[in-house]
């Protein structure tokens, strides 16, 4: 069970509108690489994980990840703020406007739409922790994209500490992967044996 | 039923109905009546919440009582049957 929190994560306060930033920074909502697509891999994955320090884990930063996602739509809302129809047509955010006006709708930035074929739940948990690691390094990629494409301080204030939790969470998750291969039954091959799915028989 | 289930059923009675109440608030923000209510199970949710988290470990991160050990992740995850 969930209650929401009428708070952001960290302050988003952007002075000055910018829909050409808005169009690439949406990707961090519904892209491959996205915060919806991080907490919806996470939160789903905890099921079949063989041990309760890693679901605390899964739980844990899956639910941060939903804080994300509104912190990455408060900064696409707030830079889309009070455009003009100039604007709009002269930063190419119009191939979005005419869908979602400004609306906040989860897309890469490239137009894709959210899709959970972008994330996997292997239910076994070398893999399903391998790509949780992947994943946050390919968000903090993503971050450090956006890094070089903006140069609005208040943008990069936020964009650095979402940078900053991807790093973390990388941290966790490896903590998590040696918490799980700890107690593999057999140690020198850990492929003989799915502790997500095989427990039962122990 | 047991003693533990019957104590996250009251968090959970409790806590639907304060829900339910909040979603009528949302539309209703004036009314007296749905208020009352909402404030009489918001206050017996806090208090089936505490009896249950001294007893059988912590429904959030904040319901950690125990300054040794940190039972989040130590007692059942709710969809784990025993």
């Amino acid at each position: 069970m969930w209650t929401y929190n009428k708070q952001l994560q960290y302050p988003v306060k952007i002075k000055n509108p910018n829909a050409g930033l808005a169009k690439i920074i949406i990707t961090q909502v519904g892209g491959p690489d996205g915060e919806l697509g991080a907490s919806l891999r996470y939160l789903n994955q905890r099921f079949s994980m063989p041990d309760r320090r890693i679901v605390g884990m899964l739980t844990d930063i899956g639910t941060e990840e939903l804080g994300h996602m509104e912190m990455v739509a408060a900064i696409v809302y707030q830079l889309t703020r009070c455009l003009t129809m100039d604007e709009i047509k002269r930063s190419g955010f119009d191939a979005y406007f005419v869908d979602h006006t400004t609306g906040i709708y989860p897309q890469a930035a490239s137009g894709f739409p959210y899709s959970a074929a972008q994330m996997q739940v292997k239910g076994d948990v070398i893999t399903d922790l391998h790509e949780d690691l992947a994943a946050e390094q390919k968000a903090r990629v993503t971050y450090d994209n956006i890094l070089r494409l903006s140069d609005d301080p208040d943008v990069n204030d936020a964009i650095k500490f979402l940078r900053e939790r991807e790093i973390v969470h990388y941290q966790r998750f490896g903590e998590a992967l040696s918490i799980a291969q700890d107690n593999f039954p057999e140690k020198t091959n850990f492929y003989v044996f799915n502790p997500s799915f095989d427990r039962q028989k122990r | 039923m047991s003693e533990k289930d019957r104590a996250l059923r009251r968090v959970q009675m409790s806590g639907f109905a304060a829900l339910e109440t909040a979603l009528f608030l949302n539309s209703h923000p004036d009314d007296e009546n749905a208020l009352n209510c909402f404030n009489k199970y918001k206050q017996l949710n806090e208090r089936a919440v505490l009896e249950y988290e001294a007893k059988y470990g912590p429904l959030t991160h904040r319901g950690q009582m125990d300054n040794k050990s940190w039972d989040w992740v130590k007692t059942a995850w709710p969809w784990e049957l025993n």
